[in-house]
């Protein structure tokens, strides 16, 4: 009886072995592969971007987050206590830490994140004596920004990825134009993980590393950067407007060698911020504006180049005309009799400048202004840049005496950058540069790759451009007291103002004051875009933005060494 | 049967062995410490050295016990008789001071084991061979009178529940149920009426219902058996992994060593290492576990069916009862027919006390062996 027992008990046994070794072997053998596998995913390294000279302007370092297991502050400690100990070395306020940690079943809770250098040391003692029962540290990424606000709108700013909560995402300037070039891909590691998490020796193990990002090296220089915003706050501050911005160039090359706008915001700290306010737009690609008079040089352009005038064509400059049914003024109200093309520059006439257009006839003024880049994203390397508004004829809304408002800069919408870039090619010989950035980027392999100048067209012919370039500097010389003068160089320029449509109607006391120029003449390798938005000291662009044109050109030329003139 | 009586070199007395008990007495330690070698990888990963103080402890009990168990077999079972009872005697009392003087750190809050200095004792396991060596003594004592229901079943069977209620208390079920198999194995063997008997697995049921719900662990099992969901509670993950590794080991298995679910099982080295021995040897491995017991308990259970003298008879049919019905119940927990208890599989199961204690009761039963009809038959 016993030993049918024991054979009865043997049976099932070896049944059940039979049915798990080798009937559910599959099933079985399958669903343990599968528990044991853990997926890690490897974060890669954001590429550093560099300034022209090799100085650091965004960098990631590795940092510290604060992570609780609020059960264990519970059970170990008083959330207060803890939360008070916290706050001590964090310089935080312990009530919201407190609130995190009120929770004794919850398991998880992120105090603090990108925590760095002397606190994060004083966190680790702190934990490793024991002083923080149920706080944990774990890695964490933080991009510094070790120049402050300094080029904010140019390298733009991190935020959370809404795909991957966790990671981040360039948000604005170049971190978000170059994200996929400087953030890498992730890596993947699988492997056989125990019950506590330990890797199993004997376990499947696989590796696909993480491609760092590239490191960025811009053709902005942070010296002239930081003059050119130095200065621009300046003039804001001084003629007390609302917003300004300053493009600086290369037109050889179309480097963008600076470019601010105020008021900006610190890179670093967005997510302190309430919200998205004005300090975040690029506003030098992104603010479309009337440009007003600086305009005048493409009007002109097209007239030379289509051989519609020559400097030499003369003009009565009437204070008022009606063209086409709408009245037109100079802005000083004068009538200067018989005056050549350069006069239309130095008196910076409107009704000259209708009759130029006036000239060039529509279709070809309109083709000018196109291939100038106007109505068309200059393609720059940044984010947020807009086409601006550009009505041609046969386009709806447009009537002949548009012509008219266009020829002066006016019922024309651009951006900073289109204006910056459109005079460069008049300094260049006439070719338009394609406005960049990005001066080589290095892979992690360390190969490095150039950025090549890129033309975009030629514009105007060779001869053209340097007629033009006398035409400006012969009208700049013949204003007195010149307050865009270049000390030692020889420099060029058209000042503008225009008025500022608010609900469809011209307000009088508010405008943007602008200038541009480049220098030294001999061969121009800087461009100066000043733009002051809604100056309340002030009106006129020869007021307003053409000293800062004149100080920031002064500063340049000394950093760079450019030789002066000899006197 | 072959024998190696003749072959015995002079001077030295060899007792002639039964082979097939021989046999097991080696391999199965054998086995189980290769196992327990393999099944303890998890727990010396990172330090260094593959053997770990433990296994090498482990290999070292195995020895000791084979030659205490080969010395044994020299020693005539008999002399057991007189120390028979006052062993019981004075297993009863550590069990009672157990229950209420244990020193040792609360785990599953069980009362189980006295520690002195670097040693735990856990009484359960000296009252086993206490209990078998006192039943027979007793067995022999009422020859054929234990058949009247005064002595078979209030006599017999109150000593099986005065020693194993306090193991029942301590709580430790497992050990409780092993103890009442046993017992009534022996009292059925003893010629004590079936119709008697049947009266006290009611009595062994109503005990364990009390103790399962008095004690959550034990119902937290039973509800992990019944519901097989490896998500209710820790031991129905166990149940889960054990599974999963006698899946993955197939027919023959992934090779010693290269067993994963090792990682992930509880306590691999001892209540579940018989699933490791699955995975690691597939079907073939556990069916010759499942053999090898078997054998052990046909061989017993022979080796008791040609022994004469009473004692002699119920010491038998008390060790393999005693090692086989636990092996049976590890076996059983692996392969979920039964809720998970913490019995260990014997000779195999990391644990040196245990190894030793049952390295020590084939010893006696080697005696026994060449004592019976079956040696001198040949």
């Amino acid at each position: 009886m016993m030993l049918g027992g024991a054979a009865l008990g043997a049976g099932v046994l070896g049944w059940r072995l039979y049915d798990w070794h080798v009937n559910q072997a599959a099933v079985l053998a399958a669903r343990g592969a599968g528990e044991l596998l853990a997926r890690t995913e490897l974060h890669p390294r954001r590429g550093t971007i560099f300034d022209i000279s090799g100085d650091v302007l965004a960098i990631e370092c590795s940092a510290t987050r604060v992570v609780a297991d609020p059960s264990v502050v519970h059970e170990e400690s008083a959330p207060f206590d803890v939360a008070n100990r916290l706050g001590d070395i964090l310089s935080l306020d312990p009530i919201p830490i407190a609130n995190a940690i009120s929770n004794p079943r919850s398991r998880y809770a992120l105090l603090a994140r990108g925590i760095l250098d002397d606190t994060q040391r004083q966190l680790r003692h702190a934990v490793a004596a024991g002083e923080l029962p149920g706080i944990r540290l774990e890695p964490d990424r933080v991009r510094m920004y070790p120049n402050g606000r300094l080029g904010a709108h140019v390298l733009g700013f991190l935020g959370e990825r809404v795909d991957r909560p966790g990671d981040v995402i360039g948000q604005a300037g170049v971190e978000a134009h170059y994200d996929d070039l400087l953030s890498g891909s992730p890596g993947l590691r699988t492997s056989d993980l125990d019950r506590l998490g330990r890797e199993i020796p004997i376990g499947r193990h696989n590796l696909l590393p993480a491609r760092h990002g590239s490191h960025l090296t811009l053709t902005l220089n942070r010296t002239i950067q930081h003059i050119v915003e130095e200065e621009l706050e300046v003039a804001v501050e001084r003629f007390s407007a609302a917003s300004g911005s300053v493009i600086m160039l290369d037109p050889r090359t179309g480097a963008i060698l600076a470019l601010a706008n105020v008021p900006d915001y610190d890179p670093a700290r967005v997510h302190e911020y309430q919200s998205f306010g004005p300090e975040f737009a690029n506003r030098a690609l992104s603010h479309v504006y009337e440009p007003g008079s600086t305009f005048k040089l493409v009007t002109m352009a097209a007239g030379l180049d289509s051989k519609a005038v020559t400097p030499e064509s003369t003009h009565d400059l009437p204070g008022t005309i009606r063209y086409f049914g709408e009245e037109f003024k100079n802005w000083d109200l004068q009538t200067y009799p018989d005056q050549n093309m350069t006069s239309v520059l130095r008196h910076s006439s409107n009704t000259g400048a209708i009759f130029v257009a006036d000239r060039t006839g529509p279709d070809r003024f309109y083709s000018y202004i196109e291939k100038f880049g106007f109505g068309e994203v200059s393609g720059v390397d940044l984010s947020g840049e807009v086409p601006g508004i550009v009505r041609r004829r046969g386009d709806r809304g447009w009537f002949q005496a548009d012509l008219a408002a266009n020829s002066f800069g006016h019922g024309i919408g651009v951006t900073a950058l289109q204006i910056a870039t459109a005079i460069g090619a008049i300094a260049n010989d006439g070719v338009l540069m394609r406005p960049h950035i990005v001066r080589s980027v290095e892979h992690p392999d360390g190969r490095q790759a150039f950025v090549r100048p890129q033309e975009v067209r030629r514009v105007i012919s060779s001869e053209s451009a340097r007629e033009l370039m006398q035409m400006m500097e012969s009208a700049e010389a013949g204003i007195v007291n010149n307050p865009a003068k270049v000390d030692g160089y020889r420099t060029a320029g058209k000042t503008g103002t225009s008025e500022i449509p608010i609900g469809g109607r011209f307000q009088s006391d508010l405008s943007i004051a602008s200038y541009a120029g480049f220098g030294p003449l001999e061969d121009p390798q800087l461009l100066t875009l000043v733009v002051i938005n809604r100056p309340q000291e002030g009106y006129f662009g020869a007021f307003v933005a053409s000293p800062t044109f004149q100080r920031i050109m002064t500063r340049v030329f000394s950093y760079l060494r450019v030789p002066a003139r000899a006197a | 049967m072959a024998t190696r009586a003749q072959a015995a070199p002079r001077g030295i007395r060899w007792p002639p062995q039964d082979p097939i008990l021989l046999l097991l007495t080696v391999l199965l330690p054998l086995g189980g410490a290769v196992m327990v070698a393999s099944a303890r990888i998890p727990a010396v990963l990172g330090e260094g050295a593959p053997l770990d103080a433990d296994t090498i402890q482990q290999m070292v009990f195995g020895i000791a016990g084979l030659v205490v168990a080969l010395g044994l077999s020299a020693v005539d079972y008999q002399r057991y008789e007189r120390v028979a009872l006052p062993a019981l005697g004075i297993a009863w009392l550590l069990l009672l001071g157990v229950y209420f003087f244990s020193n040792a750190p609360p785990q599953l809050a069980a009362r189980r084991w006295f520690v002195i200095g670097e040693f735990t004792l856990q009484p359960s396991e000296f009252a086993k061979l206490a209990l078998i060596l006192a039943l027979a003594k007793l067995a022999k004592l009422f020859g054929h009178r234990v058949r009247d229901w005064r002595i078979g079943l209030l006599g017999g069977g109150g000593l099986l529940a005065a020693v194993v209620l306090p193991v029942v208390a301590e709580p430790d079920l497992g050990t409780a149920v092993t103890m009442a198999a046993v017992g009534l194995a022996m009292l059925f063997v003893a010629g004590v009426r079936i119709r008697h008997l049947a009266v006290l697995p009611i009595g062994a049921l109503a005990a364990g219902a009390i103790s399962i719900a008095v004690h959550e662990y034990q119902r937290a099992r039973v509800v992990a058996f019944l519901t097989r969901d490896p998500e209710v509670t820790n031991t129905g993950y166990q149940a889960a992994q054990a599974k999963i590794a006698l899946g993955a080991g197939g027919v023959t298995g992934r090779g010693l060593g290269a067993g994963t679910q090792k990682f992930l099982l509880p306590v691999p080295d001892s209540d579940s290492i018989f699933a490791v021995i699955g995975e690691e040897f597939g079907l073939v491995g556990t069916g010759l576990v499942l053999v090898l017991f078997l054998a052990l308990f046909v061989r017993g259970i022979q080796i008791a069916g040609s022994t004469e003298d009473p004692f002699g008879r119920l010491l038998a049919v008390g060790i393999v009862t005693q090692l086989t019905f636990q092996a049976f119940v590890n076996m059983g927990v692996v392969t979920g027919l039964i809720p998970v208890t913490g019995l260990t599989l014997p000779f195999v199961s990391l644990g040196g006390s245990s190894l030793f204690a049952s390295l020590l009761m084939m010893g006696i039963l080697l005696n026994v062996a060449r004592k019976s009809a079956l040696q001198r038959r040949e």
